[in-house]
């Protein structure tokens, strides 16, 4: 099933419980809405009944965070129909997961985990990308991770190995912005290095949030915050150097009042001028 | 079917995943991540960096932990704030512990905690009896909020003549709920966000009240019922309506059972139930 289109100017946010009641009754000038995929997989539960209401009105893009792609355990095949039959009923344009692991042995941890870099694991991720691509019947993208911890066994940088996964299984980058900001503060690399190495044609959307930072230094990708001024500049930065990207904010935790975010939105549509 | 992941990758998920479930030492009176617990080949897998590798691995324990308390603690307020939310987070670390999620959904963390502490009773101040309440006070209200749509039974001609003989069948967002304390009430009067501090037990009723707490639609319906309800609408899930209008009158004398029939048919517009099922 073909989905919906999406502009590439369109400014979106992440669609939360606390947004329904203003979504239903002010509809506001919102591009599109990205839902956590896993929140709305029984079509008969209340989340799914507000869902439907809002695809009627706006474009809806999938955005899943137990693919668990580089689990030990092969791709679960009873969840990619539960996503494949989602993105039909609210006509997703396009599915996006992360480019990581979420459980392993039957333990789903509920967390973005992060892998070596290595071109084997690079090909595997890929293979899995591609089935799930072909699996879904339409344009699947992959997201970078926010991590702290760099792994010994890692042969090449997070953008090598996010550029050859995405172009080995020819899918779509999910270009979290944030991410890449929080892990270069992390690991001491320079956002825009990472940037440059992105291939815009391939990015389907780009993310931006709030962290926190830790007394040690580190920063959490926790997304219960503003967007800072550094992610805005390096938001400008990937807009002038990839061209015209969907953008969308996320908040998970200390989700403020809906025209806060709206204001992020515009703030958006300001920075990149 | 793809080919599975690197044996060395297997490895390393192995102990990264002990790592993430190494519990969270409560003994200083905060939570804190104890790194000397992790497994030590992890140690050997991470670079070091300006920050040490015990506090990077850290993160991911604390996030691991915090994330389900934060998730549990929205799921079951009224618990949590009766027990407090620093022991809260303790009774659900014993919980996970021995039953780790493996759902993709996040908001079905919770299921089965209720039982788990009903068949594990933990050591608090506070009554058991009150404890169990509150559990089920939660467990029904998360499901008046989340529990899948159902179409609502309706009188028809044709259901009338088989009320002899079967039994209804609630819809699943609604439950019966007793309380010897004033739950309801408490609930509507937490604090929001919640906040780590306990809220005082209440003065107990003189006698248990019933509730009836369901979702029509998308309004959360919550009913202070009378006993004879109560009664009513529990029986009527196990016995034919005749035999149960029956014992009613039996237990609780005709008078108490007047307006049955109104509550009934008042019931059934409500959408307590969502179909009947015939009895052989």
């Amino acid at each position: 099933m073909r989905g919906v289109s999406l502009e590439r100017t369109a400014v979106g946010v992440g669609l939360r419980p606390p947004f329904y009641g203003h979504v239903h009754e002010h509809a506001p000038a919102v591009g599109f809405f990205e839902v956590i995929s896993e929140n709305f997989l029984d079509p008969r539960s209340p989340a799914s009944a507000h869902l439907a209401r809002i695809a009627d009105r706006y474009p809806i893009v999938l955005h899943g965070v137990t693919l668990n792609l580089l689990g030990p355990e092969p791709l679960d095949e009873a969840y990619l129909d539960q996503i494949s039959r989602l993105a039909d009923r609210v006509r997703a344009p396009y599915v996006t997961d992360h480019l990581c692991w979420t459980g392993a042995h039957g333990v789903t941890h509920h967390d973005l985990l992060p892998v070596p870099y290595t071109e084997e694991i690079a090909d595997l991720a890929a293979e899995r990308a591609t089935y799930v691509q072909r699996r879904l019947g339409r344009p699947f993208g992959l997201e970078n991770l926010s991590s702290y911890v760099e792994l010994a066994d890692s042969t090449m940088t997070e953008w090598e190995f996010y550029t050859r996964v995405v172009q080995a299984a020819d899918v779509g980058f999910m270009l979290d912005v944030n991410n890449v900001y929080v892990s270069s503060v992390n690991h001491g690399f320079d956002p825009r290095t990472y940037i440059d190495r992105i291939e815009g044609s391939r990015v389907l959307q780009i993310h931006l949030a709030g962290h926190s930072r830790e007394p040690s230094g580190l920063i959490v990708d926790t997304h219960d915050a503003p967007v800072c001024d550094e992610v805005w500049d390096l938001y400008r930065y990937t807009w002038q150097r990839l061209g015209p990207v969907p953008t969308l904010v996320e908040w998970d935790a200390k989700i403020p009042p809906m025209p806060q975010v709206l204001a992020e939105l515009d703030r958006a549509r300001e920075v990149r001028g | 079917m793809t080919r599975p992941v690197p044996d060395a990758l297997a490895a390393f998920q192995q102990r990264f995943s002990a790592m993430l479930r190494t519990p969270l030492d409560r003994s200083t009176g905060t939570l804190r991540a104890t790194p000397a617990r992790y497994p030590a080949e992890l140690q050997t897998c991470i670079t070091a960096g300006a920050v040490p590798v015990d506090e990077r691995l850290a993160v991911y324990n604390r996030q691991y932990w915090f994330r389900f308390f934060t998730v549990l603690q929205g799921v079951y307020p009224l618990t949590t704030a009766l027990v407090g939310a620093w022991a809260f987070n303790g009774l659900v670390a014993r919980f996970l512990e021995a039953n780790p999620p493996t759902g993709h959904e996040l908001g079905m963390l919770g299921d089965g905690l209720a039982e788990h502490l009903r068949a594990t009773p933990p050591v608090t101040d506070v009554p058991a009896t009150a404890l169990a309440e509150v559990l089920a006070h939660d467990v029904a209200f998360h499901r008046a909020w989340t529990a899948p749509n159902a179409e609502p039974l309706r009188m028809t001609a044709d259901l009338a003549p088989r009320l002899e003989r079967g039994r209804f069948v609630r819809a699943p967002s609604f439950s019966l709920l007793r309380e010897s304390w004033p739950w309801v009430t408490m609930r509507h009067e937490l604090p929001t966000p919640l906040g780590e501090h306990r809220v005082p037990m209440p003065k107990r009723h003189p006698a248990p009240r019933d509730w009836l707490v369901g979702r029509a639609g998308s309004t959360i319906h919550v009913v202070p019922l009378e006993p004879a309800q109560a009664v009513l609408l529990e029986q009527l899930s196990h016995d034919p309506l005749p035999a149960v209008l029956a014992r009613l009158e039996d237990q609780l004398g005709t008078d108490a059972c007047r307006g049955v029939q109104r509550w009934l048919a008042h019931a059934m517009d409500l959408g307590v139930w969502t179909a009947f099922e015939d009895t052989p």
